[in-house]
């Protein structure tokens, strides 16, 4: 990242080849089309390669911040959606949609991860990982979800919390390895 | 009071999932700078929004996104050189904040002219690590932008926001040479626009190339123009 904030465009290809699949991935995710996502992911790295100077390492991972923005610049873009659509593809198949190529080891051990963290939020109730979901996720507000299930809004935040510090239990030994 | 220590520790969780509208996550902020147990318990959760962020199907990004990602970042980062070290480089911490903020301009400027070059339309000249130069150049379009980067006489055309052909037509493109009367030199550069308004082409040497042009034209392309010229690029 040194070289990155000196402006060094080659140093800053490798943080994208090294985080740009995961990035997609969540921009995917999140809008639920190709060209909302390439939209996000576009938007996102050019403010990281703008903003390189401000990634702190003892805040995480080059990984967490780069997909922290996609996250952010995700929901800005759900919550500036006239029409509100938050129809999202299944997960089902959707590798099979895009070109498939080798993994690396790095890859492997990733893909593992994220299967873990998907499997800790199935073993959630229902309604707390739905809440997470839709606010994760989906980028809707607490004031939305408590409209949308309908619920207090007392209840959302209460859920949401409860459906956190259960994932944190079962996830507590990702800390260590994460990169 | 929640057996937390704070009442508002509920609002921890929706914070880390930036479920607050945007007015309330700021004032949220604010009182974690007072509040203890808000702050230990948004550090605590934060590490699970974290992992949720790797949560999701892994897929591969599409190369185009790359390719338009480095052309800006390539460009800019050329006019950052260009400028010097010190336009980037953070102050030093004994300097005053007067001259601290006399130095960051250097680099707003260097920004600035980025977006001048990439925005506006003028060329620039600009020279690679190799000594070779480099340039990128701004075109004239019926609809959105057209940019052409020249770098060891390789040239790369990236437009976005242009409306695809019409339907049965390709975009192609031209090469024109200066004091030719002979109509543009065809290439075998065909495209069509992403679903996303975008293309990156690879254009043949612009060697003695007095401009670069785009038409529509019947799929598989044409030896002479028949189409509307939707892209002019001036290579001075």
């Amino acid at each position: 990242m040194q070289l990155v904030r000196r402006g060094e465009a080659e140093a800053f290809e490798v943080v994208y080849e090294r985080h740009s699949s995961a990035a997609f991935s969540l921009a995917y995710r999140m809008c639920g089309s190709r060209a909302a996502a390439e939209d996000v992911v576009q938007e996102a790295f050019l403010s990281l390669w703008r903003s390189g100077a401000r990634y702190d390492r003892a805040r995480g991972s080059v990984r967490t911040w780069a997909l922290g923005i996609v996250h952010n610049r995700a929901i800005d873009s759900l919550r500036r959606s006239v029409v509100h659509d938050r129809r999202r593809a299944s997960d089902e198949g959707l590798e099979e949609r895009f070109e498939a190529r080798e993994r690396t080891e790095v890859e492997v051990a990733r893909l593992a991860e994220s299967e873990e963290i998907r499997e800790a939020l199935l073993t959630l109730p229902p309604e707390q990982c739905r809440v997470i979901e839709l606010a994760y996720f989906g980028g809707f507000t607490q004031t939305e979800i408590a409209a949308m299930l309908p619920a207090p809004i007392g209840t959302v935040k209460g859920r949401m919390r409860l459906g956190l510090e259960k994932l944190r239990a079962q996830l507590g030994g990702l800390r260590e390895v994460m990169p | 009071m929640s057996m937390d220590g704070c009442s508002r520790i509920d609002d921890a969780a929706s914070y880390v999932l930036r479920a607050m509208p945007d007015g309330e996550w700021e004032e949220y902020e604010l009182h974690l700078r007072g509040c203890a147990a808000c702050a230990e318990k948004v550090a605590e959760l934060g590490f699970v929004s974290d992992a949720l962020l790797s949560g999701v199907p892994q897929l591969s990004a599409p190369p185009a996104i790359r390719d338009s990602v480095m052309a800006v970042v390539r460009a800019e980062s050329e006019l950052l050189q260009a400028a010097g070290a010190s336009a980037d480089r953070p102050p030093a911490a004994r300097r005053s904040r007067r001259l601290r903020f006399a130095v960051r301009p250097l680099a707003a400027v260097a920004l600035a002219t980025v977006l001048l070059a990439l925005g506006i339309g003028s060329g620039m000249l600009l020279t690679g690590d190799d000594g070779s130069p480099t340039r990128t150049l701004t075109g004239e379009t019926v609809a959105g932008t057209a940019r052409l980067h020249i770098a060891d006489g390789a040239a790369k055309l990236v437009v976005a926001g242009l409306p695809p052909p019409p339907r049965g037509r390709i975009y192609q493109v031209w090469l024109d040479h200066p004091n030719d009367q002979q109509p543009p030199q065809p290439t075998d550069r065909l495209f069509s626009m992403s679903k996303h308004g975008r293309a990156t082409v690879d254009v043949p040497s612009v060697e003695d190339v007095s401009a670069v042009l785009v038409t529509d034209e019947p799929i598989g392309g044409s030896q002479v123009p028949t189409g509307k010229k939707v892209i002019t690029v001036r290579v001075t």
